[in-house]
């Protein structure tokens, strides 16, 4: 007979108030906003940053992007260089586009009979004689700011158009995108181009930019879909389904908006979070509904509101112990030093406390008001799928495990020495180019790029020159300096004001014989005079890597793609180069996007070391706390730890490095698969205090545990297993291996973790604290 | 438009004498301002701003401060040379070739490089260089006028003078103190500029200020006459300035020690002369 009452008409008000907060909360969602510029990924105190920012700032804020055009015939074709010039003039006109420079309009300084003029080449010679394009061939190549830049010997059909885009660093807008599509109309018009290609950090982060605005219409619908359909599939009631989503609701809303009010707009890895938050408050609002219900099954005299009372009083412990495990997980990544991953951390941890304060306190609420006078039909339904559930894991924790403990035991420790062996080979670096699919378009640019012998990344060498550039000690360094560098193999080209300036002494002196060492007797008037020259003339190019009081500069090196490491070690030895040529005077910093990306993941295997120590001691102290026992805690740690290990271990075998998306695997699993443990060993010793033996309280804790357990861990692995979808390498890894963890940790907790308690407990009557 | 900052200071005439002379002035200069063409009004602005007397002498200081507000100067001494014999505006006389002779002073390491230019009003100019350091001689193309002048915010067409010829005038306006002339030019491929505004002052015709507009009708260059001074009784800007919005640079340029009819000969504005610069017409 039912004998439960009606709630209580307060409660109705609760209820509507949190309704209205939800409303409230998502209001700040309207603003969401995406920021993928460059700056996202620094502190305003980086000193790398620091020094990017003072070279845009002296020199001027743009960066290259380099489109590698190829055409059917001959690039000196008439034909094609005045669709070129007209190309050139396009995109040039283009926003965010400061300079164009092509092979139709690149400018050179000429004497003759018509004088002294930076003028372009193409039109110095007239397409009527013979042999202007072997004339105009040999103009490119003898200029040596263009050979190999706008030209290679070796290609008669393949050349470049070298953009200054005005790359603005704290653009997060999509601007880029634009940029990138309008340039591709501006080419798709090209009759005489057969085929190009788009690289450079502007195409790049162009790309991880429409990648993560898919990315944000993909996870998080599909998320909430899966958990809507698992929420009916588990609960089979809307009144449930009603509160699940409700609470999930309130805790994405309100984390997110948090965020676009506190100013922070999403990036290619914060898009994670809604989806995240969306799967872990699904999970842990299940425990609760279930057991509520377990709870109203087993005392069905008592009302809703006692009941829900109870289920707050028997599992605010094991929920608060998976809340701080899982935020501890979220916020180790503050080690990563990565701005975007440790905003990840901190919301994502935010938003999980402030899951349990309302699983706390709204949830048993919410129960209390949607099944006042109601019991869950399924109480009546002795063949329902939870039943069928809980009769097989049973047999499972029996069968298998309490009568094999010992060859359970065996195949894990197997399995896991062999995923952990891989720990041996595990690397980190992020390349970046290596996140997009084989098949992009982006790396079919970057292989293109590689194929035609053109560089795809530059970084630059902000010089600071006390004497100017005209001083012979000065000039000579740096000349020196120069020649060097551009014998490293991953050099492709280096340009400098210094090609500038030979360039203009070439033409000046107009002598038949001369040769780069000309310049070794000049003293410093003739260089001011040769540079002031350019200033005359108006020689543009020289002004872009050099300042007018010829004080401050830059040297331009172009390279092939590379990935952190091998930045690292392209910085590393053109900085011993710096000290061996360049005396005190000159004072020369290496920057560029490249080495920003490159100097961003120094911290990979250290902070990926530092946030597992945190976690450990978390979960260890959180397992103490729920157990009262330091050897159930160091075994609920191993049941965890082993499966983690093991899938980064497998990542390493599989030849996947730890990157900035990989990074965060390790902590995030180990704080989500702590969650079951945490609940299984507190109902273990729940059990054993009530004075069942291991092998009771191991089946009575998997009946009570082992289905919500299954299904809040199935339901986060299939919840991440969406981030498969993203184009996007490290999300997807992120997806799959966390999946995969979590998924693993299940099978630990269900078959490794009773086995290890059955093999050291069964025999034993009495363990610390605990009466037999 | 303000024009506080405009002083013409005078040179101590008789009062009295003056003062009815200006009365006189006065007097035919609204009768005959109110018969002037937008032409008669740009041929007697463009004679006083380049075409003064049969020749003269200037030193110029250029302030050049770029956006980030990096200042660095620019000395040099002009000779002009007028070719025409006569200064006189009828059938636009005074108008007609000119030589002009640069010589750097400021930075050090450019002291004695000169620059020499034979502007034509109907054709391109002839322009030289001289680079004391390798002792070369080297002609210049001289096909864009609309380019940097040694650097600065002026352009080489700012320093020598449009042709006058190239653009078409109208005169929009006549207010208390200006006559204020639209500018469109023939040729609107040949320039970067839509047109410009030219506002002249009615008593001395100089061009107290020029605003460039581009296609969009945006301002976005402003030349400024920022101090005129009577000298030998000829008014004369002795600062001036020219600020790019585009880029945010503004120069600044201060013209001293300014000398009409020195009796430069022809022979000057040669290239012996730049190898040997006549240091009796170059004052330190």
């Amino acid at each position: 007979m039912n004998h439960v009452t009606r709630s209580n008409p307060p409660y109705k008000l609760r209820v509507i108030i949190f309704y209205i907060f939800i409303l409230l909360a998502s209001v700040g969602l309207i603003k969401w906003q995406l920021n993928n510029s460059m700056e996202i990924w620094f502190y305003d105190n980086d000193s790398q940053l620091t020094a990017h920012k003072k070279t845009l700032d002296e020199i001027g804020e743009w960066e290259w992007l380099i489109v590698i055009l190829e055409t059917k015939n001959n690039i000196y074709n008439p034909d094609f260089l005045d669709e070129l010039y007209k190309l050139s003039n396009q995109v040039e006109s283009l926003d965010n586009v400061r300079k164009v420079i092509s092979i139709a309009n690149a400018r050179s300084t000429f004497s003759d009979d018509k004088g002294l003029e930076y003028r372009i080449l193409y039109n110095n010679y007239p397409t009527t004689d013979e042999s202007y394009d072997e004339k105009l061939r040999q103009s490119l190549l003898n200029n040596p700011i263009y050979i190999d830049s706008l030209i290679r010997e070796e290609h008669e059909n393949i050349t470049t158009l070298l953009i200054q885009d005005a790359n603005e660093f704290d653009d997060g807008g999509p601007g880029r995108v634009n940029l990138i599509e309008n340039i591709k109309e501006v080419m798709d018009g090209g009759q005489h181009i057969t085929n190009y290609s788009i690289v450079g950090t502007t195409a790049l982060n162009a790309t991880l930019n429409t990648y993560s605005l898919r990315d944000i219409f993909t996870f998080y619908p599909l998320v909430f879909i899966i958990c809507i359909l698992f929420g009916w599939w588990v609960f089979g009631n809307w009144r449930d389904l009603t509160i699940a989503l409700s609470f999930v609701l309130a805790v994405v809303s309100t984390t997110v908006s948090s965020m676009v009010y506190g100013g922070i707009a999403l990036n290619m890895v914060t898009v994670m979070l809604p989806a995240i938050l969306t799967a872990l408050s699904m999970a842990s609002v299940v425990h609760l509904i279930t057991y509520f219900h377990q709870m109203q099954k087993s005392r069905p005299d008592d009302s809703s509101n006692i009941i829900a009372k109870q289920v707050v009083r028997d599992l605010w412990a094991p929920c608060l112990g998976s809340a701080l495990t899982t935020m501890a997980g979220f916020t180790a990544l503050v080690f990563t030093g990565i701005v975007p991953v440790i905003q990840l951390g901190l919301f994502a941890a935010a938003g999980i406390f402030l899951g349990f304060l309302l699983n706390m306190g709204i949830i048993p609420l919410l129960l209390a008001y949607f099944w006042s006078g109601k019991t869950h039909r399924y109480h009546a339904m002795p063949r329902s799928l939870s039943t069928y559930a809980n009769h097989g894991l049973t047999n499972v924790a029996s069968g298998i495990v309490t009568k094999n403990t010992w060859p359970t035991i065996f195949i894990f420790s197997v399995i896991a020495t062999i995923g952990m062996a891989g720990l041996n080979f595990l690397k980190a670096d992020s390349s970046y180019l290596m996140m997009f699919n084989e098949d992009s378009e982006i790396r079919n640019a970057y292989n293109h790029a590689e194929q035609s012998g053109f560089a795809a990344s530059s970084l630059r060498i902000l010089l600071e020159m006390e004497n100017g550039l005209e001083d012979p000690a000065t000039f000579f360094a740096l000349d020196k300096l120069q020649q060097a560098i551009d014998k490293l193999p991953q050099v492709t080209k280096i340009v400098s004001p210094l090609d500038g300036f030979k360039e203009i002494d070439r033409a000046v002196s107009k002598n038949e014989d001369w040769s780069e060492e000309n310049y070794l007797s000049y003293e410093r008037e003739t260089f001011a005079q040769i540079l002031f020259v350019g200033e005359l003339s108006n020689n543009d190019d020289l002004r872009d890597m050099l300042l007018p009081d010829n004080k401050i500069g830059q040297f331009f090196v172009f390279t092939d793609y590379m990935a952190n490491s091998e930045a690292r070690e392209l910085v590393a030895e053109i900085e011993k180069l710096i000290s061996i040529h360049l005396p005190a005077e000159i004072k020369a910093s290496i920057t560029g996007i490249p080495v920003l990306w490159a100097n961003m993941d120094r911290q990979l295997f250290s902070s990926q070391i530092a946030g597992l120590s945190i976690m450990v001691v978390v979960i260890l102290a959180t397992l103490m706390v729920a157990t009262r026992s330091l050897p159930l805690s160091i075994i609920g740690l191993v049941a965890n730890l082993l499966p983690i290990l093991t899938i980064i271990g497998l990542m390493s075998w599989l030849d996947i490095k730890l990157d900035i998306g990989t990074t965060i695997i390790g902590g995030i699993a180990l704080g989500m698969a702590v969650d079951d443990t945490i609940h299984f060993l507190t109902h273990y010793v729940r059990s054993r205090d009530k004075g069942m033996n291991t092998q009771d309280a191991l089946i009575a804790t998997v009946k009570l545990t082992g289905v919500p357990i299954v299904l809040t861990s199935v339901l986060i692995a299939v919840c991440f297993s969406v981030m498969v979808l993203s184009q996007f390498s490290p999300t997807s890894y992120f997806g799959v291996f966390t999946s995969a963890a979590i998924l693993l940790a299940l099978i630990t907790d269900l078959l490794l973790l009773p086995a290890i308690l059955m093999a050291f407990y069964h025999k034993k009557q009495r363990f610390e604290g605990v009466q037999v | 438009m303000n024009h506080e900052h405009i002083r013409i200071k005078e040179k101590p005439v008789y009062q009295c004498f003056g003062l009815i002379t200006a009365c006189l002035l006065f007097t035919s200069t609204q009768a005959t301002a109110s018969q002037l063409s937008a032409d008669d009004i740009v041929h007697r602005a463009n004679k006083v701003a380049y075409y003064e007397a049969q020749d003269g002498r200037a030193q110029i200081k250029m302030t050049i401060t770029d956006d980030k507000n990096r200042t660095r100067i620019r000395q040099m001494i002009i000779l002009r040379k007028d070719i025409p014999k006569t200064d006189a505006l009828e059938n636009n006389a005074y108008l007609g070739e000119q030589k002009l002779y640069v010589y750097f002073t400021h930075p050090a390491d450019v002291n004695e490089m000169s620059f020499l230019v034979w502007k034509r009003v109907n054709a391109d100019d002839d322009r030289w260089l001289y680079l004391p350091a390798l002792d070369l001689a080297r002609r210049i193309a001289a096909t864009d006028k609309r380019t940097s002048f040694v650097g600065s915010d002026f352009y080489y067409e700012d320093i020598s003078g449009r042709n006058i010829y190239e653009d078409n005038y109208e005169l929009i306006e006549i207010t208390e103190n200006y006559y204020v002339i639209k500018n469109t030019p023939n040729v609107p491929s040949s320039v970067e500029f839509d047109h410009y505004m030219m506002h002249i002052h009615k008593d001395t015709f100089i061009p107290v200020q020029i605003d460039y507009f581009n296609a969009e009708g945006d301002i976005y260059r402003i030349s400024k006459t920022l101090r005129v001074e009577t000298i030998q009784g000829r008014p004369t800007v002795t600062k001036g300035s020219m600020e790019d919005l585009k880029t945010g640079g503004k120069t600044v340029m201060e013209i001293n020690d300014v000398e009409y009819d020195i009796g430069l000969s022809d022979n000057i504005f040669s290239e012996r002369y730049m190898r040997n610069p006549p240091q009796n017409f170059l004052y330190e």
